[in-house]
């Protein structure tokens, strides 16, 4: 739904986490979301594949994923990668199929929400289970509804750029990324086109 | 160290995902009769696989709690409350005749469930006011724009407006949220759509 929800944005968020997590002792919390569609989690398994390739970290995070379609399953068979030792993959939690239901159990699926609060750019005050709906591009890995909308500035970049770098690994290039754009934009001008002259 | 490792598409899963996306783009595009009874059942078994993951990820969510109190790890009073009623709810919808229809389980629903969500939907209210506050700026790029656009939109809503507007310019803003705006809107879900469809892809290639 928001411009930094590609596999490369949730992988770099959760990167993030888990190192932050990896340096205060604490278990990183990955959000999946609880997306309606099955399309809607496209990104989130694509992502899952580059975080497990790119990991060096020793790290089992917890990953949260809910919604009303099987596709939470899938992230248990993401395919292992064979070569080189590998970090542990996360350990998934079924995060219910509603709304309500996800934002529970994200709040009991960590015993350490503060510190993720803070680092989110909260005050201790805000549960992190709220943190997603007021500010849901700073969770690229969420699948949002059109009616959360974006309160964080146009243009800003909430979430470090290059994570990966950090880890010695440099963050993998997506040459689709530009021309996807673009095509989008052309494809939706089409529409407002056909719907004026049609 | 990241370099050497790669990832081996499960050619057996992408064999299943072609067959049965040929299978439902026959049904769909050629209207071939004797394909119809196969991809009605394709469909009957994706809304019980849904069903049986919501049932899994039921099993999930007590196994992980479970496993939090034995250790005793932080929070562990929390995860006891969830198996409790989790149990209770369970129970009740068992051994009751009238199974999710009785009044125990209905007044759970009712009191817990329906708050919570209606709770979240609720909160819409002060996401719009937030992102009016905040967008809906002449100094911004686009802000006269989207201002123009909510101007227009409510004071074709608002009754006292609508009585001393003229019914053109009503027609202008019903045509201009009906043809423009929803085309762009249908526009930005197909390109999502087809966006996430090339994701899906490159998951299915394992990112190669």
């Amino acid at each position: 739904m928001y411009w930094n929800r590609s596999a490369a944005d949730i992988a770099a968020a959760w990167q993030a986490e888990i190192e932050s997590k990896l340096e205060i002792g604490a278990t990183a919390l990955l959000l999946a979301g609880a997306p309606e569609s099955m399309l809607g989690s496209a990104a989130t398994l694509l992502a899952l594949q580059q975080s497990t390739l790119l990991r060096n970290d020793v790290a089992t995070p917890l990953l949260v994923a809910g919604g009303n379609s099987a596709v939470w399953l899938a992230l248990l068979m993401s395919p292992q990668p064979t070569g080189a030792p590998h970090a542990p993959m996360p350990t998934l939690i079924f995060g219910g199929a509603d709304e309500a239901t996800y934002l529970a159990m994200t709040g009991l699926s960590t015993s350490l929400t503060a510190s993720r609060a803070t680092y989110l750019g909260f005050q201790n005050t805000t549960p992190l289970e709220m943190g997603r709906t007021l500010t849901p591009r700073l969770e690229p890995g969420i699948a949002t509804s059109w009616e959360m909308l974006p309160l964080v500035e146009v243009g800003e970049h909430p979430i470090p750029a290059q994570p990966f770098a950090a880890a010695g690994t440099p963050a993998p290039a997506d040459p689709t990324g530009e021309w996807i754009g673009w095509g989008m934009m052309l494809f939706a001008l089409c529409l407002v086109l056909s719907a004026l002259l049609i | 160290m990241s370099a050497a490792r790669t990832l081996r598409p499960n050619l057996f899963a992408l064999l299943i995902i072609l067959a049965v996306f040929v299978l439902l783009g026959i049904d769909r595009f050629a209207e071939i009769p004797t394909v119809r009874p196969f991809a009605v059942m394709i469909y009957e078994w994706a809304m019980l696989l849904s069903a049986f993951a919501l049932l899994l990820g039921a099993v999930n969510v007590a196994w992980v709690h479970v496993r939090r109190i034995v250790a005793g790890d932080a929070g562990w009073l929390h995860s006891l409350l969830l198996i409790i009623a989790f149990v209770v709810v369970l129970a009740t919808g068992l051994f009751s005749t009238t199974g999710v229809r009785s009044p125990l389980v209905e007044m759970l629903f009712d009191t817990i469930i329906a708050p919570g969500q209606a709770t979240i939907f609720a909160m819409l209210a002060f996401f719009m006011a937030a992102a009016a506050y905040r967008y809906l700026r002449v100094g911004r790029t686009g802000g006269l724009w989207l201002l123009a656009g909510v101007l227009l939109v409510f004071a074709v809503q608002m009754p006292i407006a609508n009585a001393t507007l003229s019914l053109s310019i009503g027609n202008f803003v019903n045509w201009l949220v009906d043809v423009p705006a929803m085309a762009a809107l249908r526009g930005a879900l197909l390109g999502s759509g087809f966006a996430l469809l090339l994701v899906a892809i490159r998951f299915l290639l394992t990112n190669r």
